[in-house]
């Protein structure tokens, strides 16, 4: 028993500690993103996006969108996407086996025929069983497949792209129409860019017509809502802070921008993950370095893509464990690359961050609510002591989601109606209560599954755009 | 940790999210009165731009105001007023607020600002109504530290046609990473006349092989008639780099002597050059090339039998004569080409060439 009260009052001192050491992490992130995003604010206000649709300059973009039993919202999205403000991009659709109508719908709306293959194949997939031109959309291909994951389909999108710059785009993902001129700013201020982020925001509630969100909304039902300010907070204020230092490690799969010649050179995407972008980013910061490639991957706020989060507990959970349990698979897979100084930055302050700070931290938070309450039943722990902490750990938490708000209302604005305001202030403050708890559960799930190698996707149930406004 | 060290804590908590609950609240209650009051005087300010404009309002009287106002806010004025009107009426107006006190001190602070989003403001403001007097001021901005300054200092030289400026607008492309080269060059299109003798001399002379490239590429992008003896002079080149650029370079050049020049490309012992003569004939529409890109055909490089077949499309019936004529033959790899260009619409091959 005296063991035991030791063991318990020193696991509660270390998770004290640990609370301590990751939140000054993010106290230092939240104010390295104060000059991030007032650099980008600066230079997007009154900047003429019309001078640089008519300059030659911009580099070309392929845009990869992934499909896989999408008949519900594949015309929309692909329709969207060629509508993009760009002076020189293309639409590659490579469907992935779908069981449903996909290709169909594809072949019926563009007046597809096929053409021959005539594309080096550069990056090893599953079979190509056809690749098809629109007669109508001169910049469409499409490119159907077997199945092989979106991994497998993305890699052939980068066989078939024509161009040097490669944006891969979720199907079920709205690109704000002039994100593309956006996203390519960085190669316009000269910066050696080999892939650059965008922003994703929440579409569930919008008001959408013919593909665009032509009127950002804060959803009303809850799961949706509360996912608003958590977004916000994870790339209003995360990655800018990480751009601030050079160590950005997550560029989204819905929605990026790769230089196509380093994807080749690292052999594409994998094919055995369930995050495919954040091991894609990992490998290239390591192939980037070990090169001695100058090179940067920046976040940047202005370029945005809407996409629809899971209003079901049921997908949102899948969704959640499975981010969780890639994390784990990549820290894991890349193990090499944490405290080794030969990744600079990447090896020596993001990847252990991400491992301590994010990848355990279900598993301390978890420990600190189980010893917390063990403390108290053996009469170790004040209680008083116990709810300061807490108050303090949530407090700091809600912290963190306002501070989105903050940059959210003083730079870009995008939910203008007062009511949006008053639901994001609502759910910002919300959100450490309960539905935090339920994260850090379903994240906990990961390790079990990340243990037993399990490489399942879980069915992630869309409501599709047409019926997104939840 | 004390429970006291956490109450204390809790407490630095309360007040800061109670202080930015508030801010935020009132902030966004100011904001719609504000945006209000932003766009009744920007209405104004319009207002009285178009007025000067139409000869109603004296330009000088125009520029007295402009001190009323705030300086973006005047500076967004005055840049979406120049991107719709030119000529006459819009030199009188610029020529009056630039000779206003208002706009020397503006300039002034802003351009030496420490703090590089005001060097930024000031670039911009100079694109819109700078004149002669602000060359050094621009060419001090166009080697401005902050990328974002060097952006918009690009735009100066529409407005300020300066061979001194020019010059050194020009070295700093050259030594610009490709895209933002790409985009100054596209600026330097404005000022075709001022940029050519510059060209010629720099031509004759190149100095690292780095700047021949980019020199050849602006000779290329120019299209100038005076620019194309200097380049056949790149024809013969040791470099294979610079051949490739002279090949790309003459792709805007439809004349037959430039047609020669890529025949002559077209047998070059590297890819890379063949591949960008075969596309620049099919740019000029080069009909007499028609037998030598159908050779290209089966040519032992995928890029090379490429280009040479959307160089065929390019060329309409006499091309596509030869792509039907290379279909179903002996040559796997060009039949192979020959079927997928002749598979694609008119819309995707114009993508392809593009």
């Amino acid at each position: 028993m005296h063991v035991l009260a030791h063991a318990v009052v020193a696991a509660n001192y270390l998770i004290i500690w640990y609370f301590l050491a990751v939140n000054s992490v993010y106290a230092l992130l939240l104010i390295l993103s104060v000059p991030e995003i007032w650099k980008h604010w600066k230079i997007v206000s009154s900047e003429d996006l019309q001078l640089y649709m008519g300059s030659e300059a911009l580099p070309p973009i392929s845009v990869l969108v992934p499909a896989y039993n999408e008949e519900a919202s594949i015309i929309v999205s692909v329709s969207a996407q060629l509508a993009l403000r760009y002076p020189r991009h293309e639409v590659i659709v490579i469907n992935d086996g779908s069981t449903d109508g996909t290709l169909e719908r594809l072949r019926v709306a563009f007046d597809l025929y096929e053409v021959p293959p005539a594309y080096p194949l550069r990056l090893r997939t599953a079979r190509v069983r056809a690749y098809y031109r629109s007669r109508t959309q001169a910049a469409l291909l499409v490119v159907d497949k077997e199945n092989g994951g979106k991994g497998d389909a993305l890699n052939v999108g980068i066989n078939s792209a024509r161009s040097p710059l490669v944006v891969p785009v979720d199907a079920d993902t709205l690109v704000a129409p002039d994100a593309l001129l956006r996203l390519v700013r960085p190669f316009l201020l000269g910066e050696s860019v080999a892939a650059a982020g965008g922003t994703i925001r929440v579409a569930n509630g919008c008001r959408i017509e013919n593909g665009r969100v032509v009127e950002p909304r804060v959803p009303r039902r809850f799961l949706p809502a509360i996912q608003v300010p958590e977004y916000l907070r994870a790339f209003l204020f995360g990655r800018l802070g990480w751009n601030r230092i050079g160590g950005n490690l997550i560029v989204s799969g819905a929605f990026g921008l790769f230089q196509r010649h380093y994807l080749l050179a690292i052999g594409g995407y994998s094919t055995g993950t369930v995050v495919e972008d954040l091991d894609l980013v990992v490998r290239l910061h390591a192939y980037l370095r070990t090169q001695k490639v100058p090179y940067d991957i920046p976040f940047i706020p202005d370029p945005v893509a809407w996409t629809e989060v899971p209003s079901d507990l049921r997908t949102h959970r899948r969704q959640r464990e499975r981010w969780h349990r890639g994390l784990i698979a990549t820290l894991f897979l890349h193990r090499g690359m944490l405290f080794n100084p030969r990744y600079g930055v990447v090896g020596m302050v993001t990847m252990p961050f991400f491992f301590f700070g994010e990848m355990l931290a279900p598993v301390v938070e978890s420990a600190g609510y189980v010893l917390g309450v063990l403390g108290w039943i053996l009469g170790l722990l004040s209680i008083r002591f116990a709810l300061l902490f807490l108050a303090a750990a949530l407090g700091y938490q809600l912290l963190l989601s306002i501070w989105a708000v903050v940059f959210e209302e003083t730079t870009f604005h995008v939910y203008p109606r007062a009511r949006d305001f008053v639901r994001l202030l609502v759910y910002a403050a919300a959100e450490p209560f309960g539905y935090r708890q339920l994260t850090v559960l379903w994240r906990l799930m990961a390790f079990g599954n990340a243990v037993r190698g399990s490489k399942v996707w879980g069915e992630m149930r869309r409501r599709g755009f047409s019926a997104a406004r939840t | 940790m004390s429970a006291l060290v956490l109450a204390v804590i809790v407490l630095a908590q309360m007040a800061f999210l109670t202080v930015v609950f508030v801010y935020l609240v009132a902030r966004r209650m100011a904001e719609t009165r504000r945006l209000a009051r932003r766009a009744a005087e920007r209405s104004r300010l319009s207002g009285r731009i178009e007025e000067t404009l139409a000869g109603r309002l004296l330009p000088e009287e125009f520029a007295r105001g402009l001190s009323r106002h705030r300086v973006p806010m005047v500076s967004a004025a005055l840049q979406e007023g120049a991107m719709q009107v030119r000529g006459d009426a819009w030199e009188h107006l610029a020529a009056a607020v630039r000779q206003s006190s208002w706009f020397g001190a503006t300039l002034r602070r802003r351009a030496e600002s420490r703090w590089w989003w005001r060097r930024l403001a000031a670039a911009r403001l100079l694109a819109t109504i700078g004149d002669e007097r602000d060359v050094p001021c621009a060419v001090r901005l166009l080697g401005d530290r902050h990328p974002g300054v060097r952006l918009a200092a690009v735009q100066l030289v529409r407005r300020l046609p300066n061979p001194e400026l020019l010059e050194t607008f020009l070295d700093h492309a050259i030594q610009a990473p490709r895209v933002a080269r790409q985009h100054y060059f596209d600026t330097l299109a404005a000022v075709r006349a001022l940029i050519v003798p510059i060209l010629l001399r720099r031509l004759g002379a190149p100095g690292s092989a780095y700047e021949m490239r980019a020199i050849l590429t602006l000779a290329g992008q120019m299209a100038s008639p005076e620019l194309l003896d200097p380049l056949f002079a790149y024809v013969g080149s040791p470099s294979a780099d610079a051949r490739t650029q002279v090949a790309r370079a003459l792709g805007r050049y439809p004349d037959p002597r430039a047609r020669d020049a890529l025949l002559a490309l077209l047998g070059d012992p590297v890819w890379e050059v063949r591949t960008q003569a075969a596309a620049s004939l099919g740019a000029i529409h080069a009909l007499e090339a028609r037998d030598r890109l159908g050779q290209a055909l089966s040519d032992e490089n995928w890029w090379v039998r490429l280009r040479a077949a959307i160089a065929l499309r390019q060329l309409g019936a006499t091309g596509l004569e030869v792509l039907r004529q290379v279909r179903g033959g002996a040559d796997r790899f060009a039949d192979e080409m020959a079927a997928y260009m002749l598979g694609l619409s008119d819309d995707a091959v114009a993508g392809y060439a593009a």
